[in-house]
């Protein structure tokens, strides 16, 4: 019993290594940032020189779901966190949530308050929010302090009279504040939904998340997928997996079953769905991947759900199913019970 | 007092002495005539471009030149002439109360010394008092300093503070005093004596020696950067004909810096080497203060109050690297202190001056920074000026703050009653705390906010053409000339001053419109500003200005509680503000006899328009009220707005009409370039380019310059990386065609090409099926269940498996998702709507050469 518990105690551990990187969107975009093209680089100049140069900024993250927008956005900010720890602020609001404009303008009143330990009062007007946040963006202007303002789901910020933007990007336009406006949203055509007065204070930088190509997706699974050579595990034990896991990233029939996979959705977010579900299914028992867990998520994330359902059907619903079809057949497109009941069911 | 006695006989005799230097040395500053006039021109060296230490020579020689000793009696005579003088500018009553004052302080009686003495204790007294009450424990600096007089005076503390309470009630305030040959204003910055060393080396030579020779004047001499000591340019080891261009660092700085221990020259046995001012003060051996108010006591003796400087050592954070030799803090530390011990003036200068600064004398020092006593936090200074100037115009004015001065003593009791409920309001009390946001609390944990140290980044950082290229195209610089606009802003001015200048004043109107961008809002502005620095010149009349943005109302009918609030400085509720303003505006009732005209700027005009239209309605009936006296400027982008209103507002509003075009691409390239004047970071066809396409698409400014400024960072961005990889210092720094074209690409185009080019092979293949589809039925518009038909049939014929109609349908929803394609929600299934949100030639040209896919090229 406690042999078999020492022998898969490295495959639990494995897997629970493996999980931890899959759900921590920080690891898996950091080897993906390097290079000065990539999105991680950009924005991290056009915030750091923002922050260093004293001028205001807004920019648009435009991407599918999935694409890494606020993943990359969290990596540059805390980056900078780190290397301006007084110099900056972040002000993070949900155009889910926070859609309306009374709402957001309280929202970053509160947030800066508690940011900058102040007494924050909940029954503050509009007007009171407002010229609060403009004093603010003054006084932190004025202590060299950065506000960076991200704003996710900017589409739905962008409706209505655009209260909240006008008075952001309006503020903007003073010497003394020093604030990024960051717009993230998976429309493309966001810019177009500002109102012209506002679309002329967007300064209308933009960066495009494009989901990675074949080579960067294979790479990045291999960067995911092996496990650290200068971990706990013992030696032996990680170098038969990651060679294994090699032998399966090489394997024909593998690039395939990916690569099906990849026709559907080609983001990083929908890989590491998928690579999280593969890796539950690996045998701890084994204690390695093999093919067959990746073929069981692959089958298990391409389900048809409604051509299950009608397997399921007994059988006088498909025979209502059926004459249906029929009628549809003879171009008769509404129907109601009683017509299906007259014109086929005595057919059967 | 026993404490004090033995410094007098060390204090009467440094009096005289001082004097008649001083004197000359004070006429001069402050008349404000730089030195020159006075100096003898062929020792100075001619060259305009004086550093600050050639400046020290001249200044030298001026008091030298001027030298001679005025019989004391005579010079009471001038001093008092000379006050007179200077009253007759100010306010009448001055003039009564100065002039017995000025032989008062120029006797050499011992007696009026001693009593002056003991008031100068009294007076360390009353900074105890005031002070302990502000701020109880946070501060440390200032208070070790003040424990150290406390310590002196114990005794009269307790009876003068007894009986302060009584006195205060009869203090009257200036704007200017003459004391002990000076002229002190209101604003203007001093040295001030630490007490306990008034007296140990009294004598304060008004010049620098220099460090080699230890003689003070004869040749110019210059001043190190790094120790700020001065050296005649002979005495240098390598002799210098002038003074250099740039910085200079003296040879044993030089040599420090590389490790060495080197000693300055010895001075010579018998002679000591005097301080200056300057360098007292920045080791702390004396205090400089920002003089905010000036009164007389009721005992006849002057008292100022005093905002402190303080150097960097003194802070919480100690000297940072970045500091300047010459830099000082501001704190928002007040104190009342005596006249008496002002030494005499000294320039603290703002860093745009300072830079300037070049024949100012000595005293000289930079101030960039607030720096906050409780919080020990940094914060930079704004323009305060210019924002005390906005905020006066809103209710004060010149005369109305003359005619108040005039009024009874009672007036500047409430003043000062005033003063120091803010000052209580200012400091953080921990009994109750307002909360930030709202109004009650709006003074209150502002002050709370400021860097504890100035990051580094700020200073010594040496900037780049492309970032001044960069900072001078932000939106936010102001410019400092508009150009284009000239035509427009005389109409906008001629229209004002019609308006104002009129005798009855008859109110008036102007609707002025035009696209985003255009430069409204600022013509209008800045010809306001023009307008208030003649009001300032005393050629018009005084008027209040209210500027309110229809977008940054939370309703419309919350306008009137802004205007009326901006006009007296109430909040009422907005319907009792309507009340209120209807009052003032049409019954002739004055709001605190207040009867100067109005200007009111409303941006955004068109939000403010409700169902019933009642808000314009009221706002543009004022102006046609016989005694209104008020100005509407009504700002908004659509043209025809009078005629979507109802003919009654119409009729009020459409009358006077200024229309900004948008503007052309030769206007746009000169706006650009007068604002990158003098740097050299752009192409010039990149400026023609990006000027010509804005003027193309919409003529918007804005536009025009974010291009710039996006081009010019793109170009940072390059090199910045070009730098770090290659090393190489060959790299072009210019904005070139190529950039000006990347940030164009990215502002005006749409990125759905590139998106459609990666995205998923499935969602190619359905874009392809819709072009497709489109193509065959000429219908813009198809459902679910017949693209999937077509896909299907496209897979099939070429070789691709077909994924099943679920996966299509989260394809599809994808897509939509993206806009790529508007779609209906997915949950209509095969009856769901589809549609291409772009042109088919753009999926076209997306998917006709894929690699993976190159059988989609045959159907688009």
């Amino acid at each position: 019993m406690g042999k078999e518990k020492q022998k898969s105690n490295p495959s639990g551990k494995a897997l629970n290594l493996l999980r931890t990187r899959l759900s921590n969107p920080n690891f898996f975009f950091k080897p993906l940032s390097d290079s000065p093209d990539t999105n991680y680089s950009k924005l991290k100049f056009i915030i750091s020189s923002s922050v260093t140069e004293a001028c205001n900024n807004s920019i648009l993250l435009l991407g599918p779901r999935g694409s890494g927008k606020v993943a990359v956005l969290e990596l540059v900010l805390c980056d900078l966190l780190e290397q301006y720890p007084e110099g900056i602020s972040v002000i993070k609001l949900n155009g889910l949530l926070h859609g309306d404009d009374n709402c957001a303008l309280k929202e970053i009143a509160r947030q800066l308050c508690m940011e900058h330990q102040l007494l924050f009062s909940k029954v503050a007007s509009f007007d009171d929010n407002s010229q609060f946040m403009i004093a603010m963006l003054r006084e932190c202007g004025l202590a060299h302090k950065t506000i960076i303002f991200v704003l996710d789901e900017f589409d739905y910020f962008a409706q209505g009279k655009q209260r909240l933007l006008y008075s952001l990007l309006d503020a903007m336009q003073s010497v003394t504040s020093q604030a990024v406006v960051i717009g993230v949203s998976c429309r493309l055509d966001v810019d177009q939904l500002l109102e012209k007065r506002v679309r002329s204070r967007f300064s209308h930088r933009k960066l495009l998340f494009l989901p990675p190509s074949k080579e960067d997706t294979e790479r990045f699974m291999e960067h995911i997928l092996s496990l650290p050579v200068d971990s706990s595990l013992p030696h032996n034990y990680i170098v038969e997996f990651n060679g294994r896991l090699k032998k399966i990233l090489s394997d024909e029939r593998f690039k395939e079953l990916i690569n099906t996979y990849l026709s559907f959705n080609s983001t990083i977010g929908h890989l590491v769905r998928f690579l999280f579900r593969a890796v539950s299914y690996m045998d701890l028992d084994v204690g390695f991947l093999s093919l067959e867990n990746l073929r069981t998520a692959l089958s298990s994330m391409q389900r048809q759900p409604k051509l299950e359902c009608i397997r399921d059907c007994s059988l006088l619903e498909l025979y209502l199913l059926v004459c249906m079809k029929r009628l549809e057949v003879k171009e008769q497109n509404s129907y109601n019970f009683n017509s299906v009941m007259t014109g086929s069911f005595h057919l059967f | 007092m026993a404490a004090e006695t033995p410094k007098k006989p060390l204090h009467s005799p440094r009096k005289p002495k001082q004097s008649p230097n001083n004197s000359t040395l004070k006429l001069q500053s402050s008349t404000s005539v730089p030195l020159s006039p006075q100096t003898p021109q062929s020792l100075i060296s001619p060259q305009p471009p004086l550093r600050r230490s050639s400046r020290r020579a001249s200044l030298s020689f001026s008091s030298k030149a001027v030298g001679e000793k005025p019989d004391p009696k005579t010079k009471a005579v001038e001093e008092s002439g000379k006050c007179s003088g200077k009253t007759r500018k100010g306010l009448s009553k001055k003039e009564t109360v100065k002039t017995p004052k000025t032989p008062n302080c120029k006797s050499d009686d011992e007696n009026s010394k001693i009593s002056k003495l003991g008031k100068l204790d009294e007076g360390t007294v009353e900074i105890e008092v005031k002070f302990s009450p502000v701020s109880p424990e946070t501060l440390e600096t200032k208070k070790r300093k003040r424990k150290e007089k406390k310590s002196v005076v114990t005794r009269a503390m307790a009876m003068r503070s007894s009986k302060k309470s009584m006195k205060e009630m009869k203090r009257v305030y200036y704007k200017k005093v003459v004391y002990d040959e000076g002229e002190f204003e209101v604003g203007d910055d001093v040295y001030v004596k630490r007490r306990e060393e008034a007296g140990s080396d009294g004598e304060v030579p008004e010049m620098e020696e220099c460090r080699v020779c230890f003689k003070a004047g004869r040749g110019v001499m210059i001043e190190c950067d790094d120790c700020l000591g001065g050296f005649h340019l002979k005495c240098l080891k390598r002799p210098l004909k002038e003074v250099p261009e740039g910085d200079w660092v003296c040879g044993f700085c030089q040599a420090r810096k590389l490790g060495k221990n080197v000693q300055f020259p010895k001075p010579p046995e018998g002679k000591k080497r005097v301080r200056t001012l300057r360098e007292k003060l920045l080791s702390s051996d004396l205090w400089a203060a920002r003089i905010q108010s000036l009164w007389k006591e009721v005992d006849g003796t002057y008292w100022f109050r005093g905002q402190w400087y303080m150097t960097p050592e003194e802070t919480a954070s100690g000297r940072q690297p970045h500091n300047l030799r010459r830099e000082l803090y501001r704190t928002n530390d007040f104190a009342d202190i005596e006249m008496e011990s002002i030494i005499r003036h000294c320039n603290v200068l703002g860093p745009k001056e300072y830079a300037k600064a070049h024949d100012e004398g000595d005293d000289v020092f930079l101030c960039e920074y607030e720096y906050d006593i409780h919080w020990h936090s940094f914060k930079r200074l704004a323009e305060i000026d210019n924002d005390e100037a906005d905020s006066d115009c809103a209710n004060s004015d010149e005369d109305w703050n003359s005619c108040k001065e005039a009024d009874s003593d009672t007036d500047e009791d409430m003043e000062y009653e005033e003063e120091n409920t803010k000052n209580e309001q200012a400091r953080p009390s921990t009994t109750h705390q307002l909360a930030a946001n709202s109004w009650s609390g709006r003074f209150f944990g502002l002050r709370k906010i400021g860097a504890k140290k100035i990051p580094e980044h700020v200073r010594g950082h040496k900037k780049t053409e492309l970032e001044r290229a960069k900072a001078t195209l932000l939106l936010a610089t102001l410019p400092k000339s508009l150009p284009c606009r000239n035509k427009e802003m005389g109409e906008i001015t001629t229209f004002i001053k019609g308006a104002i200048c009129d005798d009855q004043c008859l109110g008036r109107c102007l609707y002025i419109h035009g696209v985003p961008g255009t430069g409204k809002t600022m013509s209008v502005l800045a010809v306001m500003r023009n307008i208030k620095s003649e009001v300032d010149a005393g050629s018009i009349k005084p008027y209040c200005f209210v500027e309110v943005n229809g977008l940054k109302l939370a309703s419309p009918e919350n306008i009137y509680r802004v205007i009326y609030e901006a006009l007296t400085g109430h909040r009422v509720s907005w319907k009792k503000a309507l009340q209120l303003l209807n009052e003032r505006f049409s019954d002739r009732k004055k709001i605190g006899e207040d009867d100067r005209p109005c200007i009111l700027l409303i941006d955004e005009l068109d939000l403010l328009v409700t169902r019933n239209q009642s808000v314009l309605y009221n706002i543009l009936d004022w102006p046609t009220k016989p005694y209104s006296k008020l100005i509407v400027i009504g700002i908004a982008n659509t043209m025809d707005l009078p005629e979507k209103l109802l003919p009654r507002i119409s009729s009020r509003m459409g009358i006077q009409r200024l229309c900004f075009g948008p503007y052309n691409y030769q206007q746009l390239q000169e706006i650009i370039s007068s604002r990158l004047k003098g740097i050299d970071a752009f192409e010039k066809q990149a400026v023609e380019f990006a000027s010509r396409k804005v003027a193309a698409v919409s003529g918007d400014a804005r536009r025009a310059l974010e291009i710039c400024r996006r081009a010019a960072e793109i170009a940072d961005y390059r090199i910045k990386n070009q730098i770090s990889t290659v090393n190489s210092s060959t790299v072009k720094d210019i904005v070139t065609m190529a950039e000006v074209d990347a940030a164009i690409q990215e502002m005006f185009q749409a990125p759905h090409v590139q998106v459609m080019k990666s995205c998923s092979k499935l969602s190619k293949i359905f874009l392809t099926a819709m072009v497709y589809e489109l193509y065959k039925t000429g219908m813009g518009e198809t459902t679910f269940e017949k693209l999937a038909m077509t896909v299907s049939c496209l897979c099939t014929s070429n070789g691709e498996a077909f994924p099943g109609w679920d996966t299509l349908l989260k394809v599809g929803c994808k897509l939509g998702e993206c806009r790529i394609i508007l779609c209906e929600p997915g949950d209509r299934h095969r009856l769901q709507k589809l549609q291409l949100n772009f042109p088919s030639d753009d999926v076209a040209f997306a998917l006709k050469d894929s690699k993976d896919l190159p059988w989609l090229a045959k159907y688009l």
